[in-house]
């Protein structure tokens, strides 16, 4: 089964998300520093600026090894879903099992024109995250026709 | 619509009665300054906590009333209905083929005023941690009730229902004995826990301390807390026994296990008493458990997975409580597979066909012990710094050392536990795939043996890091068919291959 790669902005997405939250550590660093120097506190800001740099830095770089490593495809049978960047995990999924569809769309999501899909079974759920607004939904009503065809053929297996 | 019986509103008056005596005298206590003890017996606070006690259970009083007059059960051909609410009402409806467990439950108060619980449950996530149907009646109406709902579950019609226990033979029996080494074996555990933690510390603490004072005086300083810690350690096994006991006998009494055409019953409890009936169909896997110190003696238990039940604390609103999803609390394990016959003969366990890789635990030296050096290293060097700073301790003659010695000793110790954890986890692992099941062992101190049907595998997840992808290990993280709260298996450290036998049981 051939492997589909996430559109490009899916990486700018999750860059700009990770980039709002660098912004926010380093505004609560900065205020942490000024109120342990104003206490007499200094030795600790040599920790706390560097330490935030530091993940700073792992958060800009993440989501381009997070896209590099993310891939999905989907048949008649099973959804095929690949992501992790140390703990890769391999996910198959067959199509009978899916119990419920829903897109998913955050306020920044919405600025890139993406949606995220959830396939739900029944006792797990499953996230196809960042995928471009139109390809969402058609990829949702395929999957839909897919289980109906699967569920008439399990039924006449069963006849 | 038939009301809930009388009897229930004097036993939530009797329990209003205490609940609200003692809240308000904990409330008007802590917020009262500089209380004596002689102006708790004064007139005025008597008179004011009196007013205000009165006024309180009054409106609970009303409220109580209210319940038991709206709320109400109707037992129709095709579903059962269930209404209550005073503010918030609800009406819930629930078809007998959407039932998943039936549950009944009685404790001493309600014993007294002739009362028991029937709760209903279908599953749903929408009420993963609450039964959809509560029900509250006479305790020979509740037992008829619960009979007929299974009838109509099962679609068996019996002329007059039956107490279980009229017509089946008791499956287990959880005797005294049993109970003993239930009970001894849980505190052996306990004390085990307890003497490694303070073997930790001690040699931390000892080492720590050579090191900066540079004096052989360490070892004795550490003689003289052994001692009097060790004693401790010997008075809270004891405690923790001698309650253990009694909580076995309170919890356990009267253990019963039933099977039948409509499913399996399970009968226990004193204060509480519990009656769960769970369909065989819902039954989605078994599993047989272990911890370090009942494979040392060769016992284990068997717990069941069903979609429904709940493993919320005891109380009116939940349908069970811990004890609700143990089929065995207690057996040798040589004798598993006979009872596993006998109460439910699909899901005996398999032996494991496929075992772990043998050097994937080896992979963790390579990965953990630098991780946790660098982080323990920079948090403990931190925290040393603000406590040298705020004046706590004074550390300039022998900082280095210390902050060595304690970085050194946190991180081996944890990087040893990681370690003899995936060793077990190497030792216990492994996966059987028959025709139909899955067996899938796992877990490192606890081993668990989890027995899955075919039909209730949902989805698989192969994970894997760079490292162990060289070694060509895998782990498998089994999803099956069950409530919200558990629904993964993980298996580790298997090969590739494997990935295929168990797609093939997927698309079954």
């Amino acid at each position: 089964m051939e492997l589909n790669k996430l559109p490009k902005k899916a990486r700018s997405y999750w860059l700009a998300k990770n980039l709002i939250a660098v912004v926010i550590m380093f505004v609560v660093a900065i205020i942490a520093s000024f109120v342990l120097y104003n206490n007499g506190i200094v030795s600790i800001i040599w920790w706390i600026l560097p330490a935030a740099s530091i993940i700073a830095v792992f958060a800009i770089l993440y989501p381009f090894l997070k896209y590099k490593f993310f891939a999905y495809s989907f048949d008649k049978e099973r959804i095929v879903i690949n992501r992790g960047v140390i703990f890769r995990h391999y996910i198959s999924v067959p199509v009978l099992q899916i119990q419920d569809l829903h897109l998913i769309e955050g306020p920044v999501m919405m600025i890139f024109g993406l949606k995220g899909l959830i396939i739900s079974t029944a006792g797990s759920n499953f996230l196809l995250p960042c995928l471009d607004g139109e390809e969402a939904k058609e990829i949702l009503k395929r999957l839909e026709t897919y289980l109906k065809n699967r569920i008439e053929e399990k039924h006449e297996e069963v006849c | 619509m038939k009301k809930f019986a009388k009897g229930y509103l004097f036993y939530r008056l009797v329990c209003d009665f205490f609940v609200i005596l003692f809240f308000l005298f904990f409330l008007a206590v802590s917020f009262m300054e500089n209380v004596r003890e002689s102006a708790i017996f004064d007139g005025n606070f008597l008179k004011n906590f009196i007013i205000v006690f009165l006024i309180v259970y009054l409106v609970k009083a009303v409220f109580d009333i209210l319940y038991i007059k709206l709320s109400g059960y109707e037992v129709g051909e095709k579903e059962i209905k269930c209404r209550r609410g005073v503010l918030y009402r609800k009406l819930s409806v629930l078809e007998y083929s959407k039932i998943h467990a039936i549950n009944k439950k009685q404790n001493i108060l309600q014993r007294l005023f002739n009362i028991a619980v029937l709760t209903i449950d279908s599953g749903s996530a929408n009420t993963g941690y609450s039964a959809e149907i509560f029900i509250v009646d006479k305790s020979d109406a509740v037992d008829n009730l619960l009979e007929v709902v299974k009838e109509k579950q099962s679609g068996v019609h019996r002329e007059t229902p039956k107490p279980i226990d009229k017509i089946c033979n008791n499956l287990y029996e959880f005797n005294s004995r049993l109970k003993v080494i239930y009970s001894a074996l849980t505190t052996f555990l306990a004390c085990l826990v307890m003497l490694f933690i303070f073997a930790g510390a001690l040699i931390l603490f000892s080492v720590a301390k050579y090191i900066y004072n540079n004096v052989n005086a360490s070892a004795l300083g550490s003689l003289k807390i052994f001692v009097p810690i060790l004693l401790i350690i010997l008075a809270i096994t004891l405690i923790i026994f001698v309650f253990g006991l009694i909580g076995a006998h309170l919890r356990y009494f009267k253990f019963k296990l039933y099977k039948n055409e409509n499913g399996i019953t399970i009968s226990y409890g004193l204060l509480s008493r519990n009656t769960d009936t769970f369909s065989l169909k819902r039954i989605k896997s078994v599993i047989i458990k272990q911890n370090l110190i009942q494979r040392l003696f060769g016992f284990c238990s068997v717990n069941l997975e069903v979609v429904g039940l709940t493993y919320g604390k005891d109380s009116e609103q939940n349908s069970g409580n811990n004890a609700s999803g143990v089929l065995i609390p207690l057996c040798k394990l040589k004798d598993v597979n006979q009872k596993l016959q006998q109460i439910l003969p699909d899901y005996l366990p398999s032996a494991p066909a496929i075992k772990p890789k043998k050097l994937a635990p080896f992979l963790i030296l390579k990965t953990i012990l630098p991780i946790t050096v660098l982080v323990i290293s920079t948090v403990v060097g931190g925290v040393l710094l603000t406590l040298q700073k705020l004046g706590a301790i004074n550390l300039t003659n022998g900082f280095f050392g210390i902050y060595f010695a304690l970085c050194f000793g946190v991180a081996l110790l944890l990087t040893l536990l990681i370690f003899i954890v995936s060793l077990l986890e190497k030792q216990n692992g492994g996966l059987a795939v028959d025709n139909g099941k899955i067996t899938v062992y796992s877990g490192g101190f606890t081993k668990k043996c989890h027995v899955i049907l075919s039909d209730n595998f949902i989805a698989l997840d192969k994970f894997t890091t760079p490292l162990h992808k060289k070694l060509g290990a895998y782990s498998y993280l089994i999803h099956f068919y069950t409530n919200t709260l558990s629904n993964v298996v993980t298996v580790k450290y298997l090969n590739g291959d494997t990935e295929s036998m168990l797609y093939n049981q997927l698309n079954k």
